[in-house]
């Protein structure tokens, strides 16, 4: 008898389980971000922040009486697995909308073979404002545009830090470093600041003695550096940098924040200044901040390494927040309910998208490092923000 | 900074880091010269040499020992490598040993993945390493000095070794001509894994300088500077030490010169002018600027 | 000395050697002649285990050859000078003449080895620095003939020496030939130069695509109207 139970128990659970991932009972959203590759140190929390999120709403009972479920595949950092990736959640998975990645270059790979199914593709942590021009209707940001992280970069600088002249080095290499640069210099130089040299290098290099040398010669020294960088090559370049005896403040966007940068470069890391999403600090945080490192810290035994972990879970909540607002997952309905999101709190402020524009308008948090630790230096939005 | 410092500064730069490609290419001529093979899988061993270092200093072993471990396990690998992967298929077509190189590569590169995850990880650097030196105006990073010392130091020894140990000479015997070597009773086996291990032996030292460099270790770091080491060896003329080291200096000063010298809307084209000089020198000097033309052989 | 009894080799995928069979006897100097591709150096290759036969036996006083590394080969006297010299251009004359003896295990007797060269070829005394391929023609030669010498050889395998070669050259080759055989060197010669060969050889072998189609004494082959007309060729073999 008791050997019948157990036997009729164990087909019951593999139903159940069986039953659980087979289309119909969940609603599948597609999770693209690079484990692997330079991209990996911000994709992999961005990932992490979102399957945390996922977690939390099929506790709470899911979406409209359905469990959440993410089929996420690893876009190791390769424009070409990405498009394959992309279009096996479109055609095999079926998904009603796609997130992810950080870069640009990596978004374009995959959102026109979502657009072209008519599902949307919110960027979580890529964030060039040219970028939904250049996929209509279908492509949403989840964090603010480099434009509006340079110009808060440039007001702080000009303001705060009463930096009169700047140093650029630029990474040639990426999008996101060469409109950050272009967008920073134009803010800069509009408040009255001047441009002494503006330097390039391509990403992956790993030596930068030449640029280094040549930044040495200036005189005189400019009052701060601006480097616009990856997040695989800024541990380094600011490593070099203070190996070489430049103290002065080095300022960057949101590729700077990676755990590598501190662990990288030391005590070189003191004096940097960085735009980033929010701070994932215990303490300083707000209380969606502190309530998402606890979570956080729970599931992975480590506290979010940086703000991205919280846009990836901040765009599972967007996401889940349009198809309840439509009362439905189709697509389209949700593409039209995430037009309208307003004052959505988040780990990472809270959005609310302006008709007709899919970037949010959110706050930059401008971090700073001083001994040996990273602390909130302002919370601000830009007076100005250049054209994108 | 004077004009003439400014270029001293500069040449310095590429002195440091021609050093290191003229390490990698030494290692990467030498096994060409003897098997007509381009082992790709040269970069693993820095890779290799790296994470063990990186451990052990996690680990609490002091820089000085945890450096020689890791010398010692890229030189292994180096061995491994040999008579595991490439002895089996000596004496196949080229394009065999050219893919067997790329599966080691990929084998080692996945190994590593597996053990120590893909994400890049902080390579902790004492404090000798990273301070700078002033001579007058000049300002010369620690590690740049050492990274020279260390260069004319293994320099002097190899050459020392190829002109006056009888492996040495052999192993010079052998590049020229391994059919003849064999008939005068050289043994090829012993002649082969001596050029595996010096070369690994030198790419473990460049892991260590390259480490402190760039201040991280990833399992795919071999792949630039085996890269680089490629093109100085064939800027130098593939096969020969002197030409590799030759070619590393060349390369070293191209990058450096390029970035350090030429105006800010032009610099960003470094790379394809370094590549435009390759190609011109090519069309010269078919063999590099050493290199003679090759005879066929058995 | 040196026996081949029905040795087959493949060169690729084709059978450069159908089955040869020949003596060389101790302290004698044997010719081997034949056209280009005859089959006379794939000959030599496969006594030096360079080439592995398919079947067949090589006797080297009794022992065979055929599974031996040609590392042994060497230990056991057996010395090639290649066709070609393929001296080692890179390498000093000194250094090329140290590959030669690098089995030798009395290394103290290399000294002795050195001035025994020197006395054979006396200009390779006066160019011992200079590296191997700076050397002209001839020169080369001498020192991949001197180069063979360092090992002492029981047995010398010759290859061509007079390839290429000034006939004023040729002469003092064929002299340093004739000498060595008189101190007692068993020497197998392989030679395009049918005459000269056949003047100073005991024996010789005629070689037709890999087969042996005639032999005899050099002094009959020397009067044989077939190799008149055949071996006057003076196109050298290709290159192995």
């Amino acid at each position: 008898m008791k050997k019948t139970v157990l036997f009729l128990s164990a087909i019951l659970v593999i139903f159940l389980i069986s039953c659980g991932s087979s289309g119909g009972k969940t609603i599948k959203l597609g999770m693209l971000y690079n484990m692997t590759g330079s991209q990996a140190s911000l994709d992999g929390p961005s990932a992490n922040g979102a399957k945390l999120a996922a977690k939390e709403i099929n506790a709470a009972g899911g979406v409209l009486g359905k469990q959440l479920e993410l089929v996420s595949y690893d876009g190791k950092s390769d424009a070409e697995t990405i498009g394959k990736a992309a279009a096996q959640l479109v055609e095999k998975d079926k998904v009603v909308a796609m997130f992810g990645f950080s870069d640009s270059d990596m978004v374009m790979a995959a959102a026109p073979i979502a657009a072209k199914a008519k599902i949307v593709f919110i960027t979580s942590g890529a964030t060039s404002p040219k970028l939904p021009s250049q996929v209509p209707d279908y492509l949403f940001l989840s964090c603010f545009g480099d434009n509006v992280q340079a110009a808060a970069a440039a007001e702080y600088s000009w303001n705060t830090l009463q930096a009169k002249s700047a140093y650029l080095l630029i990474d040639k290499g990426m999008e996101y470093t060469l409109l950050l640069g272009k967008y920073f210099k134009e803010r800069f130089t509009e408040l009255g600041g001047s441009v002494v040299l503006e330097d390039t290098y391509q990403t992956g290099d790993k030596d930068f003695s030449a640029q280094i040398t040549k930044l040495k010669a200036l005189k005189p020294a400019p009052d701060m550096l601006f480097i616009s960088s990856g997040p695989d090559d800024i541990g380094t370049i600011v490593k070099q940098v203070r190996d070489a005896g430049i103290t002065g403040p080095i300022f960057g966007g949101d590729g700077y924040d990676t755990p590598l940068l501190m662990q990288i470069a030391g005590k070189g890391a003191n004096n940097v200044y960085y735009t980033t999403h929010s701070l994932m600090d215990k303490t300083a945080g707000s209380p969606e901040v502190q309530k998402f490192i606890a979570a956080y810290e729970a599931e992975y035994k480590t506290p979010p390494e940086n703000a991205f972990a919280g846009l990836g879970y901040d765009t599972v909540y967007l996401l889940v927040d349009a198809m309840k607002r439509a009362n439905s997952a189709d697509p389209k309905k949700i593409r039209e309910a995430l037009q309208t999101t307003k004052d959505l709190p988040g780990v990472t402020g809270s959005i609310t998208f302006a008709p007709g524009s899919p970037i949010p308008q959110k706050g930059v948090a401008i971090i700073e490092i001083q001994d040996d630790a990273m602390k909130l230096a302002a919370q601000v939005v830009p007076e100005k923000v250049p054209a994108p | 900074m004077s004009a003439g410092e400014y270029l001293l500064q500069q040449i310095l730069n590429a002195v440091s880091i021609g050093s290191l490609y003229a390490l990698m290419a030494i290692g990467l001529s030498m096994v060409f010269g003897i098997l007509r093979l381009i082992n790709f899988a040269h970069g693993d061993l820095i890779m290799v040499g790296s994470y063990t270092t990186l451990l052990l200093l996690l680990g609490g072993t002091p820089f000085v020992w945890a450096s020689l471990a890791g010398i010692a396990a890229s030189t292994v690998a180096g061995l491994l490598m040999e008579r595991f992967a490439y002895r089996p298929i000596r004496g196949a077509p080229d394009v065999a040993m050219l893919l067997t190189s790329f599966a080691v590569t990929i084998f080692l590169e996945n190994l590593a993945i597996i053990l120590f995850k893909a994400t890049s990880r902080a390579f902790p650097v004492p404090a000798l390493l990273n301070t700078v030196v002033s001579f007058g105006n000049l300002q010369i990073a620690s590690l740049n000095i050492i990274s020279i010392l260390f260069t004319i130091i293994l320099l002097f020894l190899l050459t020392l070794f190829v002109t006056n140990t009888e492996t040495g000479i052999s192993m010079r015997a052998a590049s020229q001509d391994l059919v003849a070597a064999r008939l005068m009773g050289i043994n090829v086996n012993r002649v082969i894994a001596a050029a595996f291990a010096i070369g690994s032996f030198m790419a473990g030292v460049v892991g260590i300088l390259w480490s402190a460099k760039v201040g991280k270790v990833d399992p795919l770091m071999g792949f630039s500077p085996v890269l680089k080491a490629f093109v100085a060896s064939v800027i130098g003329g593939l096969g020969s030490i002197p030409s590799a080291v030759l070619g590393g200096y060349i390369l070293g000063a191209l990058e450096i010169l390029l970035q350090g010298l030429l105006p800010a809307n032009i610099a960003p084209f470094r790379d394809a002018l370094v590549f435009l000089i390759l190609i011109l020198l090519l069309l010269f000097r078919p063999n590099g600027i050493l290199g003679s033309a090759e005879k066929e052989k058995i | 000395m040196l026996q081949l009894l029905q040795v087959h080799t493949k060169y690729g995928q084709v059978e450069a050697l159908s089955g040869i069979s020949l003596e060389v006897r101790g302290s004698s100097l044997v010719a081997l002649l034949g056209a280009n591709g005859a089959g006379k150096t794939t000959t030599l290759m496969s006594i030096s285990g360079i080439l592995k036969p398919s079947s067949g036996k090589i006797l080297f006083q009794n022992k065979d050859l055929t599974q031996l590394d040609t590392r042994k080969i060497v230990d056991l006297g057996i010395i090639q000078c290649p066709e070609g010299r393929r001296i080692f251009g890179n390498l000093s004359v000194k250094e090329n003449l140290r590959m030669g003896a690098i089995r030798r295990k009395d290394k103290r007797h290399l000294d002795q080895a050195f001035a025994r060269v020197f006395e054979i070829f006396p200009l390779l005394k006066d160019r011992i620095s200079q590296a191997g391929a700076t050397l002209s023609g001839g020169e080369q030669q001498m020192l991949a003939m001197g180069r063979a010498l360092m090992a002492e050889p029981q047995l010398l395998l010759l290859d061509e020496p007079s390839l290429g070669l000034a006939p004023i050259i040729v002469d003092t080759i064929f002299e340093v030939i004739q000498r060595l055989k008189r101190e007692g060197v068993t020497i197998l010669l392989v030679e395009q130069n049918a005459h000269l060969a056949l003047e100073i050889a005991d024996y010789a072998y005629v070689l037709e695509k890999g087969r042996i189609v005639l032999e005899g004494s050099g002094a009959s082959l020397r009067s044989n109207p077939d190799v008149e007309r055949s071996y006057l060729s003076e196109v050298p073999e290709e290159n192995l």
